[in-house]
């Protein structure tokens, strides 16, 4: 070989070799320099993950501070079945402390995922969740999930929230600004070798917990309106209905009641159009109620006197625009008389000595065509049309509730206005806002909307009402013990073309007690069946036994209620036989005193009921204690002649006046809350789990 | 014998540079957090490395010492004695999926390693003989044979990267020794041709890469006035390929074929086979022109990077110490293999001359690879990078190798 040959081949090798260094140098070029900015981006992306950490929901409290709506933890359990050392025992624990097959968690360890779930939204103790916590592999988190203790009760205004736990009706919505808080953000740095595992985590900015809301609603008060107008409807077979219980001096909105309701939350969706609050979004002619504001208007602004007399016709009169009926006919009537009978053709004809400003002002005036302030999503104006749309009629029928769409909302507002002396309070249905972290509070005082009328013309339509209760149109409503007072309506409902016939809405708008009124309560009902579509028939009865119920049940009228007559209140409720609750387990006694509204004391927290005290089938005062002793069966193979001892001397205890078992007594509606799913959390705001007393 | 004029300084310097630079690599890997068992067990990579890296300098002594007629003459020896232990290795009990080291205490030996030194000595001793001439079947087939058997071997292991560096040094060795360049095209084009087209099946579906190749084969015949024969032959060869590859790759197992398309195109896998290279990259990409800074390289610190002290240990570099350290890397070996070249070229020994280009050729194939693979534009074999992976076998081969090199600078006047 020639030392030329030579050379030629060296330069071939090195250039070879060459060659592979150009070709590392460009793909370097090309990786590190040309690519630099997409690779540095891929390797900051799978290293760190910005994580939102959701701030804890603020909870929804009722006026006594009972929980309407709060948040409790739920673990979910997963698996990272690769990092499992000791599947035996992770199955064998999964399985006893979730309460799943063995079999199913075999088949996730068996996953070739690197994350799986095996229980969602379980409640598990603190012991059980450390001990879970320490077998390798398995993972547990929390989560916050919104619960609502006592059900469906008040479930329209409360809301409900969507997965997210963000607000999607009512208060939920409302106030969701509030309630939310503000997510904080935790940076997750991961480790490649476990790809899912958290390496560790580094929290950069802490969440703010969402705000309490404090409710006007009363718990109580709810559930008695609920359940007093679930009878109404069923009995008066109507379509729906609402009620509506508001405290006059503060115009706090104690009850807000509708039917159709939920029953539950589960598979809630805003589009449903049961969430709707009808209450404050839907108007209708209000009938024969709107005559206060005629009658206001005819007080103040006219020389009409309630003695001045009209003849009724016998219930057909031709006023010079219309015919007007009405259904109970009658011949001269004063304008007093015309309120407690309700009768159109007075109206009718007493408006032609109203200017049309004059009326069309009242009715502004008394809160219509504009909105209560109430602060509920949806909330409609209704509708009082301006004078210059008016048609020769409008003035003598709107005299009469008809031409005008209101909220029912507003009507109560006009009531509770003249029974608060004139003055006009704005609905409230939020006392205040509670930061749960500071402790900071705002709370939102009542609001005067303006005096609507003068104390003298509310006292006189004050007696009006009254007389409506004891002479007119809603006798039903009537009760032995407290003068109540109110207004009676009965209004046809509008279709695309005029009137439908046998299609009405009745209601019945009151007040109570006259002499020094505390409560004021709408009550409407929907289609109601024929026989029973004046308001008087249907809507006042359904007052007057809420009001009854408010009486026994609360303290609302304690303090205008002399002791005699709460006495007759609750004899009414006399004269009842202990039911059986022996051999039920505790959760089914709850639910049984729940249901036929019966006073239990339990005590004992896990097991049947051994005994009850009084016994089965004895007579017993209605609103008295039944005391109920629930032992497992270990508990009764030990303590079984004890027991019995021992019922003897509660027995003594608890009907010796003063003392301090009143405490523990717990009304069947606080009941709902232990009973309810969430048992573990909800305990701690409820006296009776926390056990026997010694 | 002229020790201070003919003793390579720059080699020394190269090679010593490239020693520390993966030392320093190798500390900062073992100061993340995977490293904790590790030196529960027997110290750190680091430390063990070090001594590693005494023992190399002692085997570069040697190596420099002793006279290289005296490798011509064992090299058959250490040859057979490769073989012996590549056949023990394959007969003790699998490690894992593979059979590559003798365990001798806590020490894990790698005969294929020492193997890449015997072919070099056993193929430098039979071509640079005075009847040996490359493009005479009576040379080639014993040349063959020699590569043959430890290719065979250490394929069965198994692994293939290793097996490939035996190719690797042969082809420049035997072209060194005047083996006609378009043999060389022969030998290379059925393997290009295999790789266009599975990739043009599986990854771009796209057929025309493998025409180009064809013609640009024929060109390249015609320029080089290959006989008709061999023109023929070497198209016959080559659309053969093209015509009965598709059938075989349809009779491979799938997880054979995602092995192969995998280096081909590792993001289509990418949580599976192709992380590591996915990874690296990302590690290297990442780095950017001056790096994430020495000891900080968050890929590495979080275990993204797989094997990275042995075979991905130029992503940690190329991560924390950036392009700027890459390339400082590159021109290191650059240097140290064309003063292989120069070394034999000067060289008047016939076996020196053959041995040094074997050398060069040795670390060139290793840091092509080894770099390649790591940017993605090799496929994944476990071959270490000289001098700065970490691995006793490697660092003793490396510094051995670089001894030979010495040996030869100073004792160019010999024949």
């Amino acid at each position: 070989m020639t030392i030329r040959d030579q050379k030629r081949r060296l330069c071939v090798v090195g250039g070879m070799f060459g060659l592979a260094v150009l070709v590392l140098w460009v793909r370097l070029v090309q990786v590190q320099y040309v690519r630099h900015d997409e690779y540095r981006d891929i390797a900051e992306k799978q290293r760190v993950a910005p994580r939102a950490v959701a701030a804890d929901r603020g909870g929804i409290f009722d006026r006594e501070g009972r929980p309407l709506a709060m948040n409790i933890r739920r673990s979910s359990v997963a698996i990272q079945p690769a990092r499992v050392d000791d599947a035996n025992a992770v199955v064998r624990t999964l399985a006893r402390a979730l309460g799943v097959s063995a079999r199913s968690v075999r088949d996730k360890l068996r996953s070739r995922k690197s994350f799986v779930y095996v229980k969602h939204d379980a409640v598990l103790p603190e012991a059980t969740r450390r001990e879970l916590a320490k077998l390798d592999g398995v993972v547990v988190e929390l989560k916050a999930n919104r619960i609502y203790p006592y059900d469906a009760v008040g479930s329209k205004v409360i809301g409900f929230v969507s997965r997210e736990n963000g607000g999607l009706s009512g208060v939920e919505a409302a106030y969701d600004r509030a309630l939310r808080g503000t997510d904080g953000r935790e940076t997750v740095v991961r480790n490649g070798a476990y790809r899912s595992d958290r390496y560790y985590t580094q929290v950069d900015e802490k969440p703010v917990d969402g705000k309490h809301v404090y409710l006007t609603i009363d718990a109580t008060v709810q559930d008695v309106a609920e359940t007093e107008l679930r009878r109404a409807v069923e009995e008066f077979d109507a379509r729906g209905g609402a009620v509506i219980v508001m405290e006059i001096a503060t115009g706090d909105v104690l009850a807000l009641a509708e039917l159709p309701s939920i029953a539950n939350r589960e598979r809630a969706s805003r589009a449903d159009s049961l969430w709707t609050l009808r209450s404050v979004s839907h108007v209708y002619e209000p009938g024969s109620t709107f005559k206060l504001v005629t009658t206001a208007a005819l007080l103040d602004k006219t020389r009409v006197t309630p003695a001045d007399s009209f003849d009724a016709e016998d219930g057909r009169a031709d006023v010079g625009v219309a015919t007007i009926r009405d259904p109970h006919p009658h011949r001269w009537l004063t304008i007093d008389e015309a309120f407690t009978y309700s009768s159109n053709i007075v109206m009718a004809k007493a408006s032609s000595y109203l200017q049309p400003g004059d009326l069309y002002g009242y009715a502004r005036l008394f809160g219509f065509g504009s909105k209560s302030g109430i602060g509920l999503p949806g909330e409609s104006a209704g509708l009082v049309p301006p004078i210059e749309r008016w048609s020769a009629r409008t003035k003598a029928t709107m005299a009469f509730g008809q031409e005008v769409a209101v909220t029912p909302i507003q009507i109560l507002n006009a009531f509770a206005a003249v029974a608060n002396d004139g003055v006009m309070m704005m609905p409230r249905l939020v006392r205040g806002v509670a930061d749960p972290a500071t402790g900071e509070t705002s709370r939102s005082e009542p609001v005067v909307v303006r005096r609507v009328v003068s104390k003298e013309t509310a006292a006189t339509l004050r007696a009006m009402c009254l007389r409506v209760v004891e002479d007119g149109t809603a006798q039903a409503a009537r009760l032995e013990f407290m003068r109540v007072a109110g207004k009676t309506g009965t209004a046809q409902k509008a279709g695309n073309r005029g009137y439908l016939a046998h299609r009405y809405v009745s209601s019945f708008v009151g007040f109570a007690p006259y002499e020094k009124p505390k409560i004021a309560a709408i009550v409407m009902l929907d289609e109601p069946k024929w026989a029973a579509r004046f308001g008087g028939d249907s809507a006042a009865p359904v007052f007057a036994r809420i009001c009854r119920a408010l009486a026994t049940s609360t303290s609302w009228f304690d303090d205008v209620l002399s002791l005699e007559t709460l006495r007759v209140a609750s004899l009414e409720g006399r004269s009842a036989t202990a039911p059986n609750f022996l051999r039920m387990d505790r959760e089914a006694a709850l639910s049984a005193a729940r249901r036929l509204g019966a006073n239990v004391l339990v005590s004992g927290d896990v097991g049947r009921v051994v005994a009850q005290d009084p016994v089965p089938g004895s007579p017993m005062d209605r609103d008295g204690v039944v005391r109920l002793f629930v032992m497992d069966a270990s508990g009764m193979e030990k303590t079984g002649v004890e027991s019995n001892r021992r019922l003897r001397t509660n027995y003594r205890e608890a009907v010796r006046p003063g003392d301090d078992g009143g405490d523990d007594t717990t009304r069947t509606r606080e009941a709902r809350a232990a009973s309810s799913r969430a048992a573990g959390v909800v305990a701690a705001h409820n006296p009776t789990a926390r056990g026997s007393r010694p | 014998m002229r020790l201070g004029r003919d003793f390579d300084w720059v080699i020394v310097l190269c090679s010593g540079f490239l020693s520390m630079i993966g030392l320093a690599v190798v500390y900062s890997v073992s100061q993340s957090v995977g490293e904790v068992s590790v030196v529960a067990m027997h110290g750190t990579h680091f430390t063990r490395q070090l001594v590693w890296l005494g023992f190399g300098l002692l085997t570069m002594l040697v190596a420099f010492a002793i006279p290289f007629r005296m490798f011509e003459s064992l090299a058959f020896a250490s040859y057979v004695a490769c073989l012996v232990m590549l056949v023990v290795v394959l007969m003790l009990p699998a490690r894992g999926e593979t059979q590559r080291w003798f365990i001798v205490g806590p020490l894990a030996i790698q005969p294929s390693e020492f193997t890449k030194v015997a072919v070099i000595l056993v193929w430098a001793r039979v071509l640079s003989t005075h009847r040996a001439d490359p493009n005479r079947v009576r040379t080639l087939i014993p040349v063959f044979m020699l590569f043959i058997v430890p290719f065979a071997l250490v394929l069965r292991q198994p692994d293939l990267g290793t097996a490939m560096v035996f190719a690797g040094i042969l082809l420049p060795v035997l072209f060194w020794r005047g083996f006609r360049g378009l043999h060389i095209l022969f030998l290379m084009s059925p393997l290009v041709s295999s790789v266009l087209i599975i990739y043009g099946e599986n990854v771009t579906h796209n057929p025309w890469p493998f025409g180009i190749f064809i013609v640009a084969i024929l060109v390249v015949a015609y320029l080089r006035r290959a006989y008709l024969v061999e023109s023929v032959s070497l198209v016959v060869a080559n659309v053969g390929i093209g015509l009965f590859l598709p059938a075989l790759w349809n009779h491979l197992k799938p997880y054979q074929q995602r092995r192969v398309t995998n280096f081909l195109d590792p993001d289509s896998d990418k949580l599976g086979a192709g992380w590591q290279v996915i990874q690296s990259k990302i590690a290297i990409g990442s780095g950017g022109f001056d790096g994430k800074g020495y000891l900080e390289g968050t890929q590495k610190a979080l275990e993204y990077l797989p094997a990275k002290h042995t075979d991905f240990i130029f992503s940690v570099l190329g991560e924390e110490l950036g392009f700027v350290g890459a390339i400082g890397l590159l021109v290191l070996f650059a240097i140290l293999i064309s003063r292989a070249l120069l070394i034999a070229q000067k060289t008047k020994s016939e076996f020196a001359s053959t041995l040094c280009v074997g050398i060069a050729a040795y670390f060139a194939f290793q840091v092509f690879v080894n770099i390649g693979m790591t940017a993605g534009i090799a496929p994944v074999a476990g071959i270490p990078l000289p001098f700065v992976s970490y691995g006793g076998s490697s660092m003793l081969v490396s510094c051995f190798l670089v001894g030979v090199l010495l040996n030869c600078a100073v004792r160019w006047s010999e024949y």
